[in-house]
């Protein structure tokens, strides 16, 4: 298929490259490069900061570090823990996505069918939960008699569902034709036989997607470690690690002796060289996703 | 119809389940309750290997055996001390571990209100009863406290509860005041120019700004402040007023050690509005930096940091790392020294410049929890922390290691403690276990002063500071005539000081957050906050003069019948003589 | 809404059929709700009972079934208290309004013109560059910010005054008239990459054969964009709208706290930072819980009625 439309596009005799064609190229260009620039740019900045020397900037923009150095990234993986709460993120960051997304595409697939008993009355009961909010403190009460405090099982069970991703995989099913399944159920399978066998292929675009979400949220965070697990160094994960340095860092007024780095590293520059590690592994995992939901995907697979 | 009544149902069944644990008892409040009166009265504790986990608000993670004072608690005490620096909302951490009744057996609570509602709650063991029997030291050692403690604890006379830093040194950080922080080429420059009041000041800024129009290619700053930041607006600039005989205060309300009243910073006095003339002054003068309300705290350190900016006010506490960032950058003529100033007003009041002493910090109580398991090891060492060998160890840390003794039997720092204190040491880990947030100070240590006159507590002694001054302080010191870190106070020529107790000026509180008086002091208080930005930027003199009365008007029309005055000097008669019953009364 | 074929016809006929023969039938759909229904159950609704603490005077640690019986004294408490709060009730629905077409628009044109780009590797690096400020922190974002649009340390300032274009830097960061372009400009920006995925994969679903029948026509491309691109994302785009309505009146204390400054307070004030100073962080249990109740039910209500009316006018709908 992928050939056809390629020959098809090449063949000039269909359709001529007009005057309305070049200009249209030239505003996706510029809109691409803006929003290229704007978005690129900064995380450079970012970059170029955290390996400079600080006391060598004095011009609010940077095209290349100024006075190279690394110190802020050898004081931010200083940390003994560093390489244990790098597992403890990776962990978190596959496991707990992966569970999540199995959760939400069977709701999501059930939901997707009119005709059952209840349907409506499990579609309300889920869908308003997204708005609901009962505070900090009955959160907290409930984690602690769920025996989740202090425990790794604090990252995955309170993420194993979302309202948010359900509906999105749900919509997406619906834009998938019925007969797909009818033919399938016809051939006698069973709903959860449908479920992994003909509409699970379909749907990796958009899992491919909110897997993306839901890596960068795990990795991001770090506010339940902080609440949750504070005590305990061996389930501290790294972005927990790193905003802890730099919190614990500015807090006290003996600073002077803890930070070895100190005339050539300060404050934004150690937050910066945080974004940039909590960055970097990200980057390393887009490419691979990237391609389910950025390119295009064949459902010309159905004929009536 | 069935399907969904049933389903109804068994989902209830589940929801109650669930909720039921969360609504029974805490099983933690029957345990452990008669603590105080089970085993011998003798306060003899086995001596086998423990463990005490305790939580420090931006403290730092650590382990106490992994330095000298940790190891010599263990030999003492056998007890490992793991502590875990918390960098997030420690007050909403408290309080979820309050619900939850997961609390630890031993903390620090550093919100007055968490700590009322954990005494409510009957969470916390007495304190009074835990130190009869197990830490008598401690009733003489901090008497003067004692009442203090049972004040905040207002439990009819018993104390849940005991405080670290108290009393603590006069103002805080290091004993310099937080005052104007001046570059220090300019005083030079201008041949160390008698440097008091506003004018003094801004005529000091306003001849450095002419003659260094440009710092390294870029424009010179007069001064510089973070105030995007609501705290610097509102607390720090707005702290010019207490240069004088009113103590540092955020509040409306302030309390006037001449009438012995709480006044209205606004309606009664002129030094506030005195101290926002100053800043319009500086902002019409073009010295206040125009980027000021837009800039956070970290852009204002980093002005400083490259010598940008001739001058700040009140963050002293920065100094040591900007001046130590401006002598890596080679810049160290611009290094920043501190400077007193007070307003003409005040002057000519002849009012005193004052320091306080914090009797007691509120904000730090230590309790012990129902769910403690080794109260009486921890009171065993908290009763050894109050006597002076207990203090000397946790405050000045192992004799011959980090302190001497003299022939007058004074403590003196050694060496390797002040190189490793300004960061010149080769053991960067030399002095932990000591000083700010490592120090094991949550048994007791004090902030006070022994009968040698030296304090308890080593980063506030005078020889300490005096040795950490760097150059550019001790030169402009000394033309001066002063010679420590404190003589640009105490012994300043152009006024007198004095000093003041916290204790004198505390005032009894409505806890209620909606009682009347709460509710106009948070309208007033934002009143007054939202206004300060458009006074500072008034264009004339007059056109401050209209502003202010309007403000006036406006901050009047809130109060008309002063009814958080009267009911904050009402609490102050209340809290006074609660104080002096306590006192003659004593544990209860 | 599933297109119902006429395949279906026949079969909904026979789904007039006993209880136990439908429960049979569909016995495997209600397994797939299962895991759901029980998480929610159990970390929705049952700290739904906490709710229960803003009608008591109760205070923490406290047995709650002993606590007094206050009523809605603080819900009265609270709207006495608001009535005062208009001005950031219309700061937190303009930025948040403008914030949420902005951000859902300009996030699928994105979607729409990069899948015009013709070369694969820079399609590529410039879906990966929109992505990064995903990963800034609020206080970098306010720092890079800080850095470009400050009155006069900010770089535009300086180019701008540098040209001669102004004499004095606009104050982009501490004007009451600068601050909803501002928050936009910061929002778009955050969130432009983030969005777009999803815009993305609804376009990968996209049949082709409509766009080669597209061209066998001779469409041009703004008109294969018009007429097939746009009608198939926007139900995407609808579902995404009415997600977000519920929170309308809520918004992030963190970044409002971080752009908020004594000088630009009137516009840039939201409601969550007026409630919560107060009096949410004086530990007023009952108060606290009170407020929680109204901004759920709130953005409950906003959510229902705008799903009613995009059901209505647009066909598509959440639920």
């Amino acid at each position: 298929m992928a050939n056809l439309s390629d020959k098809r596009r090449r063949s000039r005799g269909l359709h001529r490259y007009s005057t309305g064609d070049f200009f249209f190229d030239l505003f996706v260009a510029i809109f691409m490069i803006v929003v290229a620039v704007c978005s690129f740019y900064p995380f450079l900045y970012i970059l170029f900061y955290s390996l400079s020397n600080v006391a060598m900037i004095n011009t609010p923009l940077l095209f290349w570090p100024k006075g190279f150095t690394v110190e802020a990234y050898k004081l931010l993986l200083s940390d003994s823990t560093v390489p244990h709460a790098f597992l403890i993120s990776v962990l978190r960051t596959l496991i707990t996505p992966v569970c999540n997304l199995f959760v939400c595409l069977l709701a999501a697939f059930a939901l997707s069918h009119q005709h059952f008993p209840g349907r409506g009355f499990f579609q309300k009961f889920i869908t308003i939960t997204m708005y609901f909010s009962a505070g900090m403190i009955p959160s907290y009460i409930l984690m602690v008699r769920l025996h989740l405090t202090n425990s790794f099982l604090v990252y995955v069970i309170p993420g194993l569902f979302s309202v948010f991703n359900m509906i999105m995989i749900k919509t997406y099913i619906e834009s998938i034709p019925p007969a797909l399944e009818e033919s399938a159920m016809i051939d006698g399978a069973g709903y959860f036989k449908v479920l992994f066998r003909v509409i699970l292929p379909l749907l990796k675009p958009v899992l491919a997607a909110l897997f993306l979400f839901m890596c960068v949220g795990q990795w991001n965070t770090y506010a339940d470690t902080l609440l949750y697990n504070a005590g305990n160094k061996d389930l501290h994960t790294l972005s927990y690690v790193l905003m802890n340095f730099i919190q614990q860092s500015t807090s006290t007024a003996e600073q002077a002796r803890e930070r070895v780095g100190l005339n050539t590293v300060n404050t934004t520059s150690l937050k910066m060289s945080m974004t940039v590690l909590v960055v970097i592994p990200i980057m390393c995992v887009y490419p691979t996703l990237q391609k389910y939901f950025a390119s295009g995907l064949m459902i010309g697979s159905i004929k009536g | 119809m069935n399907f969904k009544r049933g389903l109804a149902f068994a989902l209830a069944a589940v929801m109650a389940c669930a909720a039921l644990p969360a609504c029974s008892k805490t099983d933690n409040a029957s345990s452990s309750g008669s603590s105080a009166s089970s085993g011998a009265s003798s306060a003899k504790v086995k001596n086998d290997p423990w463990e005490l986990d305790f939580t420090i608000p931006g403290g730092k993670d650590a382990v106490s055996t992994d330095n000298s004072i940790g190891q010599y608690l263990k030999n003492k005490f056998n007890v490992t001390i793991k502590i875990t620096g918390y960098s997030g909302d420690y007050s909403s951490l408290c309080a979820g571990e309050l619900a939850a009744g997961n609390y630890p057996e031993m903390m620090m609570l550093s919100d007055s209100t968490v700590f009322k509602n954990y005494v409510k709650a009957g969470a916390l063991m007495d304190m009074g009863a835990l130190a009869k029997k197990y830490a008598p030291n401690m009733l003489t050692f901090y008497k003067d406290q004692i009442p203090l403690w049972q004040y905040i604890s207002d439990a009819d006379g018993k104390m849940y509860c005991f405080t670290a830093d108290s009393p603590d040194v006069e103002q805080t950080t290091g004993g310099s005041f937080f005052d104007m922080c001046v570059r220090s080429d300019i005083i030079k420059e201008q041949n160390y120019p008698t440097l008091l009041d506003e004018d003094s000041y801004i005529n000091l800024l306003k001849k450095g700004l002419t003659a260094h129009p440009k710092t390294d290619g870029q424009t010179t700053l007069g001064m510089v402040q973070g105030a995007a930041e609501n705290w610097v607006l509102v607390q720090a600039m707005t702290q010019i007023y207490a240069r004088g005989k009113y103590g540092e205060g955020s509040g409306i309300l302030q309390y006037d050690p001449d009438t012995k009243k709480k006044v209205d910073l606004i309606l009664d006095s002129t030094n506030f509005k005195e101290g926002i003339r100053f800043w319009n002054k500086m902002w019409r003068e073009g010295i206040l930096d125009k980027e000021c309300f837009t800039d956070k705290d970290e852009n204002a350190e980093q002005k400083l940091e490259t010598g940008r900016a001739l001058s700040t006010f009140y963050v002293t506490w920065e100094l040591p790392d900007i001046n130590k960032a401006l002598k890596a950058a080679k810049k160290s003529q611009y290094s920043y020294v501190i400077m007193p100033i007070m307003l003409k007003s005040q002057i000519a009041d002849k009012q005193s410049r004052v320091g306080t002493i914090t009797d007691a910090y509120t904000s730090q109580t230590i309790v012990i929890t129902k769910n403690s398991k080794n109260y009486d090891k921890i009171m065993q060492i908290v009763n050894w922390a109050c006597t002076e060998e207990g203090q000397n160890l946790l405050g000045w840390g192992i004799k011959g290691k980090h302190y001497t003794v003299g022939t007058d039997g004074l403590k003196v720092p050694t060496a390797a403690y002040i190189a490793c204190m300004n960061g010149t040491g080769s053991d960067t880990h030399f002095n932990d276990g000591l000083g700010n947030l490592t120090s094991y100070f949550f048994f007791g240590l004090s902030s006070g002063y022994d009968k040698n006159g030296q304090c308890y507590n080593i980063i506030h002694d005078t020889s300490v500071q005096n040795a950490a001054m760097d150059n550019a302080t001790k030169d402009i010191y000394s033309h001066y005539g002063w010679t420590s870190v404190t003589d640009p106070w105490k012994k300043n020529k152009q006024f007198s000081y004095k000093l003041i107790h916290s204790t004198d000026a505390m005032s009894k509180g409505n806890s209620d957050a909606q009682a009347e008086e709460n509710v106009l002091s948070t309208q007033l208080g934002k009143y007054r906050d939202n206004h300060l930005a458009g006074l500072i930027m008034a264009s004339s003199d007059a056109d401050f003069e209209a502003k202010w009365a309007n403000f006036v008007a406006g901050y009047k029309a809130i109060d008309p019948k002063g009814i958080v005055k009267q009911k904050a000097n009402e609490g102050y008669k209340e809290t006074q003589d609660l104080l002096k019953k306590y006192k003659t009364e004593g544990l209860q | 809404m599933r297109k119902k074929p006429e395949a279906m016809e026949a079969t909904i006929e026979t789904r007039k059929t006993p209880r136990s023969v439908s429960f049979k039938k569909y016995y495997q759909l209600y397994l797939m709700l299962l895991p759901a229904v029980v998480f929610l159950a159990v970390f929705s609704y049952v700290p739904l009972s906490g709710w229960i603490m803003a009608f008591k005077d109760y205070h923490l640690g406290q047995d709650i079934w002993s606590a007094k019986w206050i009523g809605f004294k603080e819900f009265r408490f609270f709207f006495t208290g608001t009535a005062d709060a208009w001005e950031t009730i219309r700061n937190t629905v303009v930025m948040n309004l403008m914030g949420l077409f902005a951000c859902l628009y300009i996030s699928a044109a994105f979607a729409i013109f990069l899948n015009e780009v013709r070369l694969k590797k820079m399609k590529k690096f410039i879906q990966t560059a929109s992505f990064f400020p995903y990963f800034v922190s609020w206080v970098i974002c306010y720092m890079i910010f800080y850095a470009f649009f400050s009155k006069s340390s900010g770089v535009i300032n300086q180019l701008l005054v540098s040209q001669g274009v102004i004499s004095e830097g606009v104050n982009f960061l501490g004007s009451p008239t600068w601050s909803w372009w501002i928050m936009l400009f910061v929002g778009v920006w955050l969130s432009l990459g983030y969005d777009s995925v999803i815009f993305l994969a609804s376009i990968a679903g996209i049949d082709t054969e409509q766009y080669e029948a597209a061209d066998i026509d001779g469409a041009t491309r703004m008109q294969k964009i018009r007429y097939i691109t746009v009608p198939e994302l926007k139900p995407t785009l609808v579902i995404l709208l009415i997600l977000n309505s519920g929170s309308m009146l809520s918004s992030n204390l963190e970044s409002n706290y971080l752009f908020c400054n004594p000088t630009n307070r009137s516009t840039m004030e939201t409601l969550e930072m007026y409630i919560y100073e107060y009096g949410l962080s004086q530990l007023n249990i009952p108060y606290a819980t009170a407020v929680c109740m109204i901004r759920t039910l709130v953005s409950i209500g906003l959510f229902l009625i705008v799903n009613h009316v995009a059901k209505k006018y647009q066909g598509t709908s959440v639920m």
